[in-house]
């Protein structure tokens, strides 16, 4: 009984490569656990530099992973984002692929090929 | 995968309470409730004074109910959101509503058994009482948010009912001190947060969000 490498292999080979990314990743989780979030709370959870944070949330838009709101709170402007349902489906799927694929690994597994018995 | 997800969501919900606003405007809340039912306890009863007193009761928790959410909602815009940020919270799932509903209905159901069966005896033990309801909620927001102080008002507030009760300073006086112990405690301890807060987390000073 071994671990089939291919089967894992083509698994991650289609896992979703804009949500895989670490900093889209952390962005992707924030929004799944709220209703929205501003660009402010983002920026200081994520720790990304202000440009970094808008080029991410921009491809996420692109993708249409996410929907940004550009309003008001007063006099001051409110950039406002919040997950989409498309994006709340590749989240849920990246998940579940991550998942069956921690669980089918050689850790999991038993196997230790490198490791002491 | 699971517990960084959890953990994202339990900061998300610390993210509310990082700046002791709503401990603050709820412990003051708290006082004024209990400063008014000692208040009570001085006229003769079925004066007007008392009359007026119970009415005032009323109208400070009645108003409460309805004032302190806005509130508080208005100091976060003013102090908090420009600070750390804003975030919208999922609203509660049906699952979590009804088992609000129902733990709300029990804790009715028991007061009313308890108002039902009073007695000198049942008197003396109507702080713990009004103690567990205030402590209950206070540890399932330090469970859900992870947040120890919360565990710590829920304790002192059992502490200090048990000792007004043992001591049989029960019915309206016992109530009405632990309302004040148990706000001075959230109020003291909101400040004292919103202070580091203050001094920890200064207001970006950049242009528009996400240009």
């Amino acid at each position: 009984m071994g671990t089939d490498f291919s089967e894992l292999r083509r698994s991650m080979s289609e896992v979703d490569r804009l949500i895989h990314e670490p900093a889209r990743l952390l962005i992707v989780s924030i929004l799944y656990a709220v209703e929205s979030a501003d660009f402010l709370y983002l920026k200081r959870e994520t720790g990304l530099t202000r440009g970094n944070l808008s080029a991410h949330l921009s491809r996420l838009e692109t993708a249409g992973y996410i929907e940004i709101e550009k309003t008001y709170r007063g006099k001051i402007p409110l950039t406002l984002c919040r997950l989409a349902e498309t994006g709340r489906q590749a989240f849920e799927s990246y998940h579940q692929q991550l998942k069956e694929f921690v669980q089918g690994s050689p850790l999991n597994s038993g196997d230790n090929p490198g490791g002491k018995s | 995968m699971g517990r960084p997800l959890e953990q994202v969501k339990q900061r998300a919900i610390q993210h509310w309470f990082e700046d002791g606003l709503s401990e603050i405007c709820i412990g003051v809340y708290f006082v004024s409730i209990g400063v008014l039912f000692l208040l009570q306890t001085w006229p003769e009863p079925g004066s007007w004074l008392a009359g007026l007193l119970g009415l005032g009761t009323l109208v400070v928790v009645g108003l409460g109910v309805w004032l302190v959410r806005p509130l508080i909602r208005v100091l976060k815009e003013r102090l908090a959101y420009p600070r750390t940020g804003y975030v919208a919270y999922h609203p509660p799932a049906r699952l979590h509503r009804a088992l609000s509903l129902f733990l709300g209905a029990l804790m009715a159901a028991f007061f009313g058994w308890f108002i039902l069966s009073y007695s000198q005896t049942t008197s003396a033990w109507l702080p713990v009482l009004e103690a567990l309801a205030l402590a209950v909620p206070a540890f399932v927001i330090g469970q859900r948010a992870g947040l120890i102080r919360f565990y710590l008002y829920a304790l002192i507030t059992i502490v200090i009912s048990a000792g007004l009760s043992l001591s049989g300073t029960g019915d309206l006086v016992g109530t009405a001190w632990v309302f004040i112990a148990a706000g001075l405690v959230m109020a003291f301890s909101g400040l004292v947060v919103f202070i580091l807060y203050l001094r920890n987390v200064r207001p970006p000073q950049e242009a528009p969000d996400g240009d």
